[in-house]
């Protein structure tokens, strides 16, 4: 059942080329049903009636695809490391009284544009560089022409779950984006679509990621915890072998 | 990409990194750890032991270049490794590890700082420039090595030293042993990883190893 | 304004075919001197302009989102219909365009309808070579599953993932089109107003969200891809930043508005549980396959689920309609969903839900089964209500989900505005007034991939295109005018947010032009919108700066255009005195509840002609010629 809770709400404030700081709110009477995103709007609708701007955060679907939402809550991304966005965690997973402290997904690659809002463009950027089959439209051949194994076309489905929030960038002590890129370069890899050029796509990316400032990869998996999606680190071996292969071939 | 541009990417520095430490690991710890652990025999198959490695020079020198090599693409990489990401990652104020993250993986460069301080300590020690007594083995004259630890080892602070500086090459290694797997693409699961666990054991049962003989020569 | 629906003569099936080859084509080397603008980068949006870009033309794309990825074609679960008849149970491109035609309760196009069925076949065959999942079954091939309104499996499907699925391949296409130059993608921009040159849509006026700036954009023709208007009701399904304004401003700048009334309401929705309820949540129509809808016979029994005994439960879908039982189309379930709600035997704390019980199929199939196929939306529910759907039946409650209305177009999908084209669910096409489950994604796709880049050549190889740059008179006029708005809309400093006059608009929708609509509550809200209007801009409070990234503000930008359109909405609804489809009019229904249709007095497209906000629009009546299908009393019985 439902009940209503108290909460201290110490939250990232910070306008475009100034720097940021924390702020205390206080949000009473939050439902435990309500989602985080909707208590955020309850304060927000406070702000705006006592002449405060509102706390900017990104969010649209607020059913956890989108990719839109995402802020380190307590320390963690989406608020819990529970494969959920933050628009799916609920007001539940709170005790009253408690102080939740809310930052943005921060890594050298994303900087902040508004309060909470970071600049995720650098993802798209990798994507640019070949997360897609080069087919124009109109010259596909029959759909069921190749037949791909159940399993493959699962585990690609697996990597393909990526909704690009971020959180592995956020997550990660090296601010790397490996398991993002690991993801799209899996999917392609493991579809017989993929393979004419997957060995430029390999290199396109990893070389877009590194230019654009996301860091190396460690192996301490904190990106696989952090994913909503459960996007696993499997992902990064393939990424490397496929970066390794692509590397022997002239 | 060129070769250079390969080499010097995120995922090429990576394998530059794994590549080196396993030579390091494979040609140099592995044997050398052979070696010691016939210091616990006493000090003629130890001495003898010496005098024979003495004879293999060419093969000495040729892992010994391989060494000077592997440490100076493992210090570069990782020094580029390790600076890339602290500028990648941006100051949090709030971020919680999870349980997952290990400590060894956490103290890597530190840990890998530790160990090439320990590595000059070690070559200062042992190696270069010491003058060694000689003793009488099976007749022939040869450097009383067994003697030199033993000496070395019966001071407190050069044991304690030791031990201490084994513990960094522990953790060093149960992070790096499971890391470089993954990092040539060989799967490590982020839970119930057997190789994880394999990679833990070794780095405990090499370290110990290395351990036991300044505390047994301490005590001898 | 004169309609010309433009459709080709000849037979049906031939229609589309002949059309591709007696529309004009503009040269290869003169494409590139052509500019296109899409506005919206969803399904229809980023397939339209990756494949012009591929043909040759400049695009433009426009999205509010950080990133062409996020839009809400995303979020649909489901699947996408095909008639590729792999299984081998008897569908064809004529049933897939019969059961869409017949669903839609005979109020869309045949031609149109016709054209989407014969693409759907390409559009799987283009998905799969994009390296989209599919299901497959142990073999290697496709699988499918079965949907709503139709009695053959043709749906295609990435678990329950295939919005996302497809969007990010035509993102995969548009990020491959951007690379090589052919799309300038501007994101965090969102559309404030079409400029009207010389008749034609030559350009729009945009502002980045990021530093508020105003920005104009000239093209030779301008192409809406920018979804639905469900949010009009504050609660729906649709993403937050849904909105109905770039086709409000086409709308009016001359492009006509086509049965706004006609919304869908999707039976199968996590029920309203606060007042603080920012959006409500979709569960897959595809859990009908295996989940058995019910409440109890005795009216207010409030037992939990598992007390109330087989014989007590009416498993009312199945009950009236055998044929279909749990998979008749959304409007039935919605409706009849309503219907027992308001006798009482609704369930859950507020009474307004229904059972959506897995016992049976668990039972039948095993826990592992069932999770495989639903386990990612049993998981969704869980976290929304902390109940467990395989121990507990799941309720649900029909909402808001998408709208068939928009902006009415002719078969080269070109508004009646020369240059102007609208693609994907901002037009009003291909579903009539009801739309099947899976349709979606296919028309978008449809619209995106495969018609639109073949129709347009048409207009930009006749059209006269005098060269305008941004410097005309009518672009600084439109700039001004938006600018206008947003100091306005900042000035009023009043004592309401935005969300409490937008959520006022959405529950006086709801009520009065929700599931059921009459006369006399259609009338009452035609009476108070303007009311609500006036009172949001005298006393809205949109706090912030116009130069800054300013949430509240984009907010109050489109809930102003919401607070106008909802009044032709309305007043669609009240002019369609006849049931069909989503539009149940309370007056016209049979004696056993269904919707009664008025073949004579309304077998036509109202498309609504824009006079003036203080004026009554025209209603243009588009008649629907039916050649090949017989009207008939929808029957899924």
């Amino acid at each position: 059942m439902s009940e209503k809770i108290n909460i201290t709400l110490k939250v990232w404030r910070q306008n475009r080329g100034e720097e940021g700081r924390f702020e205390v709110y206080q949000a009473q009477d939050i439902d435990t049903d309500a989602s985080f995103l909707e208590m955020m709007d309850i304060v927000n609708e406070g702000l705006t009636l006592a002449g405060k701007e509102p706390i900017a955060f990104e969010h649209d679907c607020r059913e956890g695809i989108c990719g839109c939402c995402g802020a380190l809550v307590n320390g963690k991304t989406h608020g819990s490391h529970e494969q959920t966005t933050l628009c799916q965690l609920h007001m539940r997973k709170f005790k009253n009284n408690e102080q939740i402290v809310v930052e943005p997904f921060r890594a050298h690659a994303f900087t902040v544009i508004k309060d909470l809002i970071v600049d995720r463009s650098g993802l798209d950027a990798i994507i640019r560089e070949g997360g897609y089959v080069s087919v124009k439209t109109g010259s596909a051949p029959e759909a069921s022409t190749t037949p791909i194994k159940k399993e493959l076309a699962e585990a690609a489905m697996d990597a393909a779950e990526c909704i690009g929030c971020g959180a592995c960038v956020a997550a990660c002590p090296n601010g790397a984006a490996m398991l993002f890129t690991a993801a799209k370069v899996s999917q392609y890899a493991l579809l017989p679509q993929g393979h004419p050029e997957r060995t430029q796509r390999v290199k396109n990316m990893v070389a877009k990621m590194d230019e654009l400032g996301f860091g190396n990869c460690s192996n301490e998996y904190e990106c696989a915890v952090a994913c909503p999606k459960g996007i696993d680190v499997k992902n990064i071996a393939r990424l490397n072998r496929e970066f390794i292969k692509a590397s022997l071939v002239k | 990409m060129n070769v250079k541009q390969t080499l010097l990417s995120s995922i090429g520095q990576k394998l530059l990194l794994a590549t080196s430490g396993l030579v390091m690991f494979l040609l140099f710890l592995i044997p050398h750890m052979g070696g010691n652990i016939l210091f616990l025999f006493g000090p003629d198959i130890f001495n003898s032991y010496a005098a024979h490695l003495h004879q293999l020079v060419p093969i000495v020198i040729g892992i010994e270049v391989l060494m000077i090599v592997s440490i100076t693409v493992h210090m570069v990489m990782a020094v580029r490794v390790t600076l890339a990401n602290r500028t990648a990652h941006d100051k949090r104020f709030t971020q919680k590890s999870s349980q997952e993250r290990s400590l060894a993986a956490k103290l890597m460069p530190v840990s890998g700082g530790m160990i090439f301080i320990f590595i000059v300590k070690h070559l200062l020690d042992f190696t270069l420039g010491v003058a060694k007594d000689q003793i009488a083995l099976n007749g022939h004259m040869v450097n009383d090595v067994y003697g030199m630890v033993l000496a070395k080892f019966q001071q407190p602070d050069q044991m304690v030293f030791y031990v201490l500086f084994m513990v960094a090459v522990g953790f060093h290694l149960s992070h790096a042993l499971q890391s470089s797997l993954q990092t040539y693409g060989l799967y490590v699961p982020r839970e119930g990883s057997k190789i994880k666990l394999a990679s833990t054991l070794v780095a405990i049962g090499m370290a110990g190893t290395f351990a036991i003989i300044p505390i047994v020569a301490f005590i001898r | 304004m004169k309609l010309d629906s433009k459709i080709p003569a000849g037979p049906l099936a031939e229609k589309w075919t002949k059309h591709k080859f007696n529309v004009k084509l503009v040269n290869p080397s003169n494409k590139r001197k052509h500019t296109v603008i899409v506005v919206g980068t969803g399904l229809a949006g980023a397939s339209a302009a990756a494949t012009m870009s591929e043909l040759g033309y400049m695009v433009d794309a426009f999205t509010y989102s950080d990133s062409p990825r996020r839009a809400h074609s995303i979020a649909a679960q489901g699947g996408i219909n095909a008639a590729k008849n792999y299984p081998n149970d008897g569908d064809s491109i004529y049933r897939l365009f019969y059961d869409t035609i017949k669903g839609g309760d005979f109020r869309s196009r045949e031609a149109n309808v016709y054209r989407l069925a014969e693409i759907s076949n390409q559009i799987i065959d283009h998905c799969v070579a994009q390296g989209i999942p599919f299901a497959r079954e142990y073999g290697g091939y496709l699988a499918n599953r079965s949907f709503g309104g139709a009695q053959v499996s043709r749906t295609f499907y990435a678990r329950g993932q295939t919005g996302q699925q497809l969007l990010i391949g035509a993102y995969g296409a548009l990020s491959k089109e951007i690379k090589a130059g052919g799309v300038k993608m501007h994101t965090r921009t969102e559309v404030v107003d079409i400029v009207v040159i010389g008749g034609q849509a030559r350009g729009i006026i945009a502002r980045n969200l990021v530093t508020g700036e105003l920005t104009r954009h000239v093209a030779d023709a301008v192409v809406l891809a920018t979804g639905g208007y469900s949010n009009v009701f504050f609660l729906s399904t649709n993403a937050m930043n849904c909105n109905a304004s770039a086709a409000w401003r086409a709308y009016k700048k001359g492009a006509a508005f086509a049965n706004p009334c006609y919304t869908q309401i999707h039976p199968t929705c996590i029920p309203v549980h606060g007042d603080y309820q920012s959006k409500l949540t979709l569960m897959s129509e595809s859990l009908r396959n295996d989940g058995r809808i019910w409440v109890p016979k005795a009216k207010g029994d409030k037992r939990p689920a598992n007390l109330i005994p087989e014989d007590e439960r009416d498993y009312y879908l199945e009950r009236k309609y055998p044929s279909f039982g749990n998979l008749v189309p959304r409007d039935l379930a919605s409706r009849n969903a309503k219907m027992v709600c308001d006798e009482g035997r609704g369930v859950g704390p507020t009474g307004n839900a229904v059972y959506l019980d897995f016992a049976d199929a668990i039972k039948r199939l095993g826990r592992d089964n069932i999770a495989a196929k639903y386990g990612n939306l049993f998981e969704m529910y869980n976290r929304i209500t902390d109940e467990d759907p395989y121990t507990t039946p799941m309720m649900i409650f029909p909402a808001v989900h998408y709208t068939m209305g928009g902006l009415w177009v002719d078969y080269n999908l070109m508004t009646s505005l020369p240059g102007l084209y609208a693609i994907g669910e901002v037009n009003f096409s291909d579903h009539g007034a009801n739309r099947l489950g899976a349709s979606a994604l296919m028309q978008g796709l449809a619209d995106g991939y495969f018609v639109l880049p073949n129709t347009i050549n048409d207009y930009l190889a006749t059209a006269k295109l005098p060269k305008v740059g941004t410097d005309h008179p009518a672009m600084a006029e439109a700039e001004t005018a938006a600018k206008e708005k947003i100091d306005k809309l900042l000035s009023i400093k009043g004592h309401r947010t935005v969300d409490d006059f937008h959520k006022e608009l959405g529950h006086l929708l709801w009520e009065k032009c929700g599931m059921g609509r009459n006369a006399k509550g259609l009338k009452e809200a035609l009476e108070k919108i303007p009311q609500i209007r006036a009172e949001f801009w005298k006393n809205v409070n949109v706090p912030g700066s116009a130069d800054d990234l300013n949430q509240a503000l984009e907010k109050a930008n489109r809930v102003a255009d919401f607070m106008e359109f909802a009044e032709l909405l309305v007043r669609d609804a009240l002019n369609r005195a006849e049931s069909c489809g989503g539009h149940f009019r309370e007056e016209s229904q049979t004696e056993e509840g269904e919707a009664l249709r008025d073949d004579e007095n309304f077998t036509y497209v109202a498309a609504w002609e824009f006079q003036g906000l203080d004026k009554e629009p025209i209603l243009h009546k588009d008649e629907l010629v039916f050649e090949e299908v017989h009207l008939t009393q929808r029957s899924y019985k």
